[in-house]
Order: structure tokens, then C-alpha cells, then sequence
């Protein structure tokens, strides 16, 4: 079994923070440790939001050569996600282009709320149009209107079917909806990070199936044992679907190959089975 | 004009505080209401049972006793009347039973759900199953109630892509959720919208995203102000056309209404 956790936050932008995050995860090692401790095999990992102040990094360019520095010296824990602000137009897709060629980066963290953009919204198309020129799944931040409800994601997937498309949180509160979508686009997955309660987990389960589904932490905002156990623990779930949401779909969508894993983590992942 | 969203019973009096702007309890208190604004005819229905209310003793959760207020002012202004029936999905066979009795013995036309005064979940089919099917062999409209959580307008796709001969309409367009309605509607041909209560660039906005022919006037009297919900629909720069087909003309198309609303 691989782990991987679809949704992990590293770089200078959390020492900025106005409430710092629940786990201290600034550094490269402070996020292995927890990577180690929590058996987590590999990180699909990208800059966390800039909250402005003394660290000014709009653009994201410190943030994502802060990823690259990780992925190059730990390529097998960490998969480099590029950030960018939609809305900065060509100065985004430039920087996308740079992760792309430069970083060897492979999918892309978008987050409405944030930036303020609708989600379908027009300045989006653009990246996403540059997104499915590389081949990038795409990790959404969703959760409520008027810019990150998931409902908005319907039209974004029917439109560029070829992007498998991640919708965070499970959308908080509206799982229902986000189910509706994930129901009706194959491409659409979603993603179990935060408050995502294990209720919601078992309702995606039943309604759109584990193939759907997949582990994300929001790591260092939140414990990933806990949503990892959210995961294992729900009743009736096979082995096999719970290694699928866990990483084997991510694997699949990243074309991973099965990670060497250290005897740490392997006994850490112990205590999911 | 066509009123296709009026509560009428005596809900109305079990409300609480920040309830009805006016009294619409009986059929002349409505007609009251409406004198003068031109609209010919109301689709009324029960308001959301919120419970009984010391001296009133208005314990009706299942909607018996409202759709029967509702029934008996139908029956005495079938002209003018048109009734929609109330159930709790939740009280399972007990709904069919009250649905049925609706249909039947009170000669309703359409069925109006509110998830989220009478909290169930609108993707459970096999709980709606039961109620859609009836809908269904009469091409039945169902109105339901949509805004933010928990009634947002996508989960009401499954009912309305399951049963694609019953006209879904979508309350109030979502609210300030509208997006979300006209994306819904835009996966189901027989997603329809209805004005009550939206801001006036929305209904423009609506109108253009989905065409005149899905949108659909509706005032939720007595919770809104008559005047100010007629006044609306020819304020936002609809073509008379638009405004007739959403007047009078697409409701009347669902229900196959001729006299006397379509004779103008």
C-alpha cells in the first residue's frame, strides 16, 4: 500500500500566518517527521496561502521554488504542485510555466476564497487551459458560494474533460452537491482534508464509491491521523478500497510507482490496516 | 398574472416572530391582498409547519389540517384558486397517503417541498420515490424551496434528472445562490425558476442564462410584499413576451390551465 496525501502545505508563507497552523511544518524535516510518524509515503504538496504582511509573495515565486528546493531533494516524499493566482493573468501562466519546465512540477493548487475568483469563473480558463496542455490534475479549494461551492466545478469538469479535477474538503457543508458533480464527471474527485466529518466520508462512499475518493490532510492545518483514521476506520471499507482512497488513486493519477518505504512509515501505516 | 408561490392556511397564525408580513389565512384575506395587482390566479399551498404556539394548539406536522384549509378555499374559487399539496417526506407511507388524498380528493395540481423546514435529504430518491411517482402520473409540478445550505439548488438534480416528466421548480432561484440554480437547470430541461423574493438584476440575469420560457413569477405571499413582487418582474427589462410567458404563460403550459388566465 502507498499513502498519499493529496493536499500537504509547505513554505516560507506559514511563518506568516496570523494563527499559526495546528502542526509546526515550516521546514522540510518538521514535514518528514510527520510524514514519517503518520506513514504518509508521498505529499502532493504546494505553497500555502499568502496572508500579506512582511512575506509579500503574491505571484507565488518563492513559494513554489520553496516546493521545488523539497521535490528536488526528497523527490520520493514530495510531488510539486504549482500555485498561482488566476487573476495576475499572464504573470500566472508564466510562473506555471516555469513549474512546469523549470520545477518538473506535476498538478496545480487553485484556491477562489483566496485569490477571489469565481471557480468557473472567466481568468481560471486560461490556467486551466495551460493545465490540461501539461497534463496536471487540478486541487481546488471548495467549500461555499459565492466563489468555492462545488457546484460551480460541474461545468469546469464537463469543459475540459481531460483534467481529473480535485474538489478539497469535501466542500465542507456541501457534500451533497459536491457528490451531485462527482456523480455526473468521472474526472471529479474528492478530497477528504479538514472538517470533512467521517459521515461525509461514509456518504461518498455509499453514493459515489471509493474510485472517487481520495485521502488529502490539509496538512499542517489539521492532523493527518485524523483524517487519516476518519478513512481506515469508517465500517464495511474492503483493504483494497481503502488503499485506493489512501493513494492508490493518486498514484494512478500521478503515475506513481510504488514508493521504497522506510520501515517507519511502513509500521506507522501498520496501524491503519 | 399567475401567482405560482402563495401560502395560505392557518400556518400562518403558528409562525414565529419575524413570520408574515401580512394575513393571507383565507381566501379573502387574500384576495385582499392581491386586489388590483393583476394577478388572476394563485397557486397556494401551506406554509412550513413551525410548530404549535401556546393558545393556538396548531399541532400538524404531517400537513393534514393545512391542506385541508387549503382544499376548502380551492373548492369554494376554483376560478381563481389553484392548490399545491404539503407533505413531510419524512412520515414515509403516512406522505403517500396525504399526497394521494391531495390529489384525489382535493383536485391539487403540484406538490411543495421544503427541506429545510421539514429537514430530509433532497438526493434521497428512495424516500421521494414514492411521492415523485404520483407526481409523475399526473406530470405533477413539485416546488421546492432553494437558497443556501441545506436546500442549494444542485441537490435537487438527481429528482428532477430521475423524473424528467415533472416540472422541478426551483423557489426563489436559489436566492443569492442563483449560479447554482441556473447551472442546475441547465442539466435538466425540466428545471424551472421562480422569482419570488430575487433581487431584480438576478431575475435578468436568470432570465438570460436560461431563456424567458424556464423562468417563472411567483410572489411567496404573505413572507413578501405583493406590490413589490409584480412591480419586479416588469422592472428588470424583460420583453413583454418574457414577461408574458413568465406571467402566465409557462405555468400555465405545466398545468394546462386555459380560462380565464390565458384569455387576455
Amino acid at each position: 500500500m502507498i499513502v498519499v496525501d493529496a493536499h500537504v502545505h509547505m513554505g516560507p508563507g506559514l511563518a506568516n500566518h496570523a494563527a499559526p497552523p495546528l502542526l509546526k511544518a515550516e521546514t522540510v524535516e518538521q514535514t518528514l517527521e510527520i510524514f514519517d510518524r503518520s506513514g504518509i509515503d508521498v505529499g502532493c504538496t504546494f505553497a500555502p496561502l499568502i496572508e500579506g504582511g512582511d512575506f509579500e509573495d503574491y505571484e507565488y515565486e518563492r513559494s513554489n521554488r520553496f516546493i521545488y528546493d523539497a521535490a528536488k531533494r526528497h523527490a520520493d516524499r514530495f510531488i510539486g504542485y504549482c500555485r498561482v493566482n488566476p487573476n495576475l493573468g499572464q504573470q500566472a501562466l508564466d510562473e506555471m510555466r516555469r513549474c512546469k519546465e523549470e520545477y518538473g512540477f506535476r498538478g496545480l493548487k487553485l484556491h477562489p476564497d483566496w485569490e477571489y475568483f469565481y471557480l468557473n469563473g472567466p481568468t481560471v480558463r486560461p490556467i486551466l487551459d495551460r493545465a490540461a496542455e501539461y497534463g496536471w490534475p487540478v486541487i481546488f479549494h471548495t467549500g461555499y458560494y459565492p466563489l468555492s461551492q462545488p457546484t460551480l466545478a460541474m461545468p469546469l469538469a464537463e469543459a475540459y474533460p481531460t483534467i481529473n479535477f480535485l474538489l478539497a474538503h469535501l466542500s465542507y457543508r456541501h457534500t451533497a452537491d459536491a457528490i451531485v458533480v462527482a456523480e455526473r464527471c468521472k474526472n471529479v474527485y474528492l478530497e477528504t482534508s479538514g472538517n470533512a466529518t467521517a459521515l461525509a466520508i461514509r456518504e461518498v462512499l455509499k453514493s459515489v464509491g471509493p474510485g472517487q475518493l481520495v485521502y488529502g490532510s490539509d496538512l499542517p492545518y489539521t492532523e493527518p491521523d485524523d483524517v487519516m483514521e476518519k478513512i481506515a476506520l469508517q465500517p464495511e471499507l474492503s483493504a483494497d478500497d481503502r488503499a485506493l482512497i489512501l493513494g492508490g488513486t493518486m498514484a494512478r493519477l500521478l503515475g506513481l510507482n510504488a514508493a521504497t518505504r522506510s520501515t517507519v512509515r511502513a509500521a506507522a501505516q501498520g496501524r491503519l490496516s | 398574472m399567475i401567482d405560482a408561490h402563495c401560502h395560505l392556511g392557518p400556518g400562518l397564525r403558528a409562525q414565529p416572530p419575524f413570520g408574515p408580513l401580512f394575513d393571507s389565512e383565507t381566501a379573502e384575506s387574500l384576495f385582499k391582498l392581491i386586489d388590483g395587482l393583476g394577478i388572476e390566479r394563485s397557486i397556494i399551498f401551506a406554509p412550513s409547519w413551525q410548530g404549535g404556539r401556546a393558545g393556538e394548539d396548531f399541532v400538524d406536522p404531517s400537513y393534514e389540517r393545512a391542506n385541508e384549509a387549503v382544499a376548502a378555499a380551492t373548492a369554494a374559487h376554483p376560478d381563481r384558486l389553484i392548490g399545491f399539496a404539503r407533505v413531510n417526506p419524512k412520515f414515509g407511507s403516512g406522505a403517500v397517503r396525504e399526497l394521494r388524498r391531495c390529489f384525489e380528493d382535493y383536485g391539487f395540481r403540484g406538490l411543495k417541498l421544503d427541506n429545510e423546514a421539514d429537514a430530509f435529504h433532497p438526493t434521497d430518491l428512495r424516500l421521494l420515490a414514492p411521492l415523485a411517482e404520483l407526481c409523475e402520473a399526473r406530470t405533477a409540478p413539485i416546488i421546492v424551496h432553494t437558497g443556501f445550505h441545506p436546500c442549494e439548488p444542485l441537490i435537487f438534480l438527481p429528482l428532477a434528472q430521475k423524473y424528467p416528466d415533472i416540472p422541478v421548480i426551483l423557489g426563489h432561484m436559489g436566492g443569492r445562490i442563483l449560479i447554482d440554480a441556473v447551472i442546475t437547470a441547465q442539466h435538466a430541461p425540466n428545471v424551472f425558476l421562480e422569482t419570488s423574493g430575487q433581487m431584480p438584476g438576478y431575475i435578468a440575469r436568470a432570465a438570460k442564462a436560461v431563456g424567458a420560457d424556464r423562468i417563472i413569477f411567483g410572489t411567496d405571499i404573505p413572507f413578501n410584499i405583493p406590490a413589490v413582487e409584480t412591480k419586479r418582474i416588469r422592472s428588470v427589462g424583460l420583453s413583454e413576451a418574457d414577461i408574458e410567458k413568465i406571467t402566465v404563460g409557462n405555468i400555465s403550459k405545466l398545468l394546462g390551465l386555459t380560462q380565464p388566465a390565458m384569455a387576455r
